[in-house]
C-alpha cells in the first residue's frame, strides 16, 4: 500500500558536475562516471526505502534539452533562463521533426540491471517539447506535437521491447495553456495508443490545475503524479469534484524549499487524499524532481517521505 | 510619425547569469552588456533606449525591488511562460530611493522604465483581480520625479474576467505615477481588442498592445482611433523567428493611426537567447527605416 516512487530527477553529486564540466576528461571516462553516479543514486533511493526507484536523469542536463538534442529537426540558439540565473539550452525546431533512433533504452538497461527494484522511466511528452521550443518552421503549436507525438511514441515502443513497464511522461506545460488540454491530451493518446503491459503515468506540475479538466479523464493513461505540497493540498477537491479514478501519485514533498518535510506532515498529505481515492489508488512522491535540492537534504525528504508512507500504511491496514 | 521601440527588458546573457548565481561582482560584466545592448539599439537607430534590466529577475520582482517592506515567496509561473518569479509577499510597502541607482546606465529622456501596473502585481503577488493601491502609491512615490517612458505593463487587464469597477479604480491609480513621466499602458499575452476602446478611456499617454496574441488587431486602431502614442507589439518576443521587416511595415501602414506610431516587440526579450535578442532589435532598426521611407 502506498508505494513509493520518485518523479525521476535527483541531484547530481558534486564531483560528477566537476568531471562533466572538465575538458580534459575524456567522454569515455565521462560515461563511466555518469554510471557511477547512477549506481550512487539508485543506492540512496534504496537506503531511503523507496518502492519506485529512477536513475535519477544523470545523463539530462534538462528535460527538453535532452531529447531536443537527440530528435531530427532542432537547433540550439543559446542558452535562455528559468527563472533567478537557472537557465536551459532552449531548442529551435527548424524543420519537420523525425526519430533518429533510441533516446533512453541504454539508459534503461544500465538502470535495470543495478537494482532489483521496478524502475520508473521518465520521458518528456510531446506537447512540453513543443511548448518548450521555438518554432521556426510548424504552422503552429499543434502540428509540432502531433508530429512529436509520433517520436515520443516510437522511443516508448523500443523502451517497452526493452522491458521497461512503468513509463512517465512529463507534460508539465500542460496545465500552462487552459484552451490547449483539450488537443493535449490528444496528443498523448496517440503516444500510448495500443501499447499493452506498461504502466504510463503522466507527471504536470506548477500550473492551473483546473484548467485540465475535465480533458485528463480522458488520457488512456494509469496515473497522474502531480505536486500537492506546493498548493498546500487544495486541488485534492478538485480530484473530487470530477470523480478522478485513475491512480494518484501524491506529491508530498515541496522540492523547492530546503526544509525537510515532517513524518507528519507527509502523513498529513496521505490522509488528505484518502478523503478522494482509495488507498490502493495512491502513490506517494515529491511534487517534483529533486535536482535542485542539496543531495543530502534530498535524501533526508525521501527517508521522511518513506516513513510517513510506511505509517499511514501500518494504521491503515490496522497494525499501526 | 513612425519609429521603433526596444523591448521592455532584454535577456539576461549566461555569462552574467553565472556570476551573479556565483556571488562575484559584476559591476566591470554588466556595464559590457549595456554597452553592447546600447551600441545595438542605437546602431538600429530605435526611437528609445533600455539598459535592459539586466539585474531585475523578472517585472515583478524588479519592480517590486524599487520598495521597502516585502520579501519572496513562492515560486510561480509567469503566465503561460516556462519562465518563473518568486510571489512577492507584502508586509508594509514603503518607496525606496533606488530609482536614480537603476537609471544610471539611461539616457536621460527617450528611455523606457517598465514596472508592473498595480491590477497585475495584485495578481501575480497575491491572485486577486484588485487594484493594489498600496502598492501603485509606494511605486509611484519612489518613482517621483521620473521624466521618460513609463511603461505600465497591465497584463492582467486581458484575463480578467470582468473588467466591471476595475477600470475607475486602475485610472486612479495610473493617475498616481507621476505626471513627469510619459504613460504607456502596456497589455500582453492575449488579444487586446474587446478592451481597446475602455484602454483608449484610461489616464496615460500611450498604449502598448500585442499584436502577436491578437490575429485581428488590425481592425481596432483603425476603428477606434488610437492615443497619441501607440506602441505596437508586432515583432513576437517569445520566438526566435525573424520576422520579415517588409511584412512588418506593410502591417503597419495598413493601420489608420495619428500621432506617434512605434513597431516594438509585444513583450520583453526576457526567453530568447540573448544573441537573437539582438538580431531581434537589428530587424526592429530595418523595419523602422522602410516605415520612415515610406
Amino acid at each position: 500500500m502506498f508505494p513509493t516512487s520518485v518523479i525521476g530527477s535527483y541531484p547530481k553529486p558534486k564531483w560528477l558536475l566537476r568531471t562533466l564540466a572538465n575538458n580534459r576528461i575524456s567522454g569515455e571516462e565521462k560515461k563511466r562516471a555518469i554510471d557511477d553516479a547512477v549506481r550512487l543514486v539508485l543506492k540512496e533511493q534504496e537506503l531511503a526505502g523507496i518502492d519506485i526507484p529512477s536513475d535519477g536523469e544523470m545523463r539530462r542536463v534538462e528535460m527538453t534539452e535532452y531529447f531536443t538534442a537527440r530528435i531530427g529537426g532542432f537547433v540550439f540558439k543559446g542558452p535562455v533562463r528559468v527563472w533567478g540565473n537557472n537557465y536551459f539550452n532552449k531548442a529551435a525546431v527548424v524543420d519537420k521533426v523525425y526519430y533518429k533512433g533510441p533516446m533512453l533504452v541504454d539508459e534503461f538497461k544500465f538502470t535495470k540491471e543495478n537494482t532489483s527494484k521496478r524502475v520508473k522511466v521518465p520521458i518528456t511528452g510531446p506537447y512540453t517539447i513543443a511548448d518548450w521550443s521555438f518554432n521556426e518552421y510548424y504552422r503552429d503549436k499543434r502540428e509540432l506535437a502531433g508530429d512529436l507525438a509520433k517520436v515520443i511514441r516510437q522511443e516508448v515502443l523500443e523502451l517497452s521491447k526493452a522491458g521497461a513497464d512503468f513509463i512517465q511522461i512529463d507534460e508539465p506545460a500542460m496545465s500552462t495553456h487552459p484552451d490547449e488540454v483539450n488537443w493535449g491530451v490528444e496528443v498523448l493518446n496517440e503516444v500510448v495508443k495500443g501499447i499493452g503491459g506498461v504502466k504510463f503515468g503522466v507527471h504536470i506540475c506548477y500550473g492551473d490545475y483546473r484548467s485540465l479538466f475535465p480533458y485528463v479523464l480522458e488520457a488512456k493513461v494509469d496515473q497522474f503524479a502531480l505536486e500537492f505540497t506546493n498548493r498546500k493540498f487544495r486541488d485534492l477537491d478538485l480530484l473530487k469534484e470530477y470523480s478522478y479514478n485513475k491512480e494518484l501519485g501524491l506529491g508530498v514533498i515541496d522540492v523547492h524549499n530546503p526544509r525537510v518535510e515532517t513524518v507528519q506532515e507527509v502523513k498529513y498529505g496521505i490522509s488528505q487524499a484518502l478523503n478522494v481515492l482509495p488507498p490502493d489508488k495512491i502513490y506517494v512522491n515529491p511534487d517534483c524532481g529533486l535536482k535542485l535540492l542539496s543531495k543530502d537534504i534530498a535524501f533526508q525528504k525521501l527517508r521522511v517521505m518513506v516513513q510517513g508512507a510506511r505509517e499511514m500504511e501500518k494504521e491503515a491496514t490496522g497494525l499501526g | 510619425m513612425f519609429g521603433a521601440f526596444p523591448p521592455t527588458a532584454y535577456p539576461r546573457p549566461y555569462r552574467l547569469g553565472e556570476a551573479l548565481r556565483k556571488k562575484r561582482d559584476v559591476s566591470t560584466l554588466l556595464k559590457r552588456y549595456v554597452d553592447d545592448l546600447t551600441s545595438t539599439q542605437q546602431n538600429a537607430a530605435l526611437s528609445a533606449l533600455t539598459d535592459g534590466r539586466l539585474l531585475w529577475d523578472n517585472a515583478v520582482e524588479g519592480s517590486a525591488s524599487l520598495l521597502d517592506g516585502w520579501e519572496k515567496g513562492d515560486l510561480t509561473r509567469f503566465f503561460d511562460n516556462n519562465y518563473f518569479y518568486r510571489r512577492p509577499i507584502k508586509n508594509a510597502l514603503k518607496p525606496s530611493n533606488r530609482l536614480a541607482l537603476e537609471l544610471r546606465f539611461m539616457p536621460y529622456l527617450n528611455r523606457v522604465f517598465p514596472v508592473m501596473g498595480p491590477l497585475s502585481f495584485s495578481w501575480l503577488a497575491s491572485g486577486r483581480y484588485e487594484i493594489d493601491f498600496e502598492y501603485a502609491k509606494a511605486l509611484a512615490s519612489a518613482l517621483s520625479g521620473y521624466e521618460g517612458y513609463l511603461v505600465i505593463q497591465e497584463p492582467s487587464l486581458l484575463t480578467a474576467n470582468s473588467v466591471n469597477g476595475l477600470r475607475e479604480q486602475l485610472a486612479e491609480s495610473i493617475s498616481l505615477f507621476p505626471s513627469t513621466a510619459k504613460k504607456i499602458l502596456m497589455t500582453y499575452f492575449a488579444p487586446f481588442s474587446r478592451l481597446y476602446s475602455a484602454m483608449l478611456d484610461l489616464p496615460v499617454d500611450g498604449l502598448w498592445l500585442d499584436c502577436v496574441s491578437d490575429p485581428s488587431w488590425d481592425a481596432t486602431p483603425s476603428e477606434y482611433g488610437g492615443k497619441r502614442i501607440t506602441v505596437l507589439g508586432l515583432m513576437d518576443a517569445r520566438n526566435t523567428k525573424l520576422e520579415r521587416a517588409e511584412e512588418v511595415a506593410a502591417r503597419v501602414r495598413n493601420v489608420t493611426l495619428s500621432g506617434e506610431v512605434y513597431v516594438a516587440p509585444n513583450w520583453g526579450f526576457d526567453i530568447i537567447p540573448y544573441p537573437v535578442s539582438k538580431t531581434k532589435t537589428e530587424a526592429l532598426g530595418r523595419i523602422k527605416k522602410i516605415l520612415e521611407a515610406s
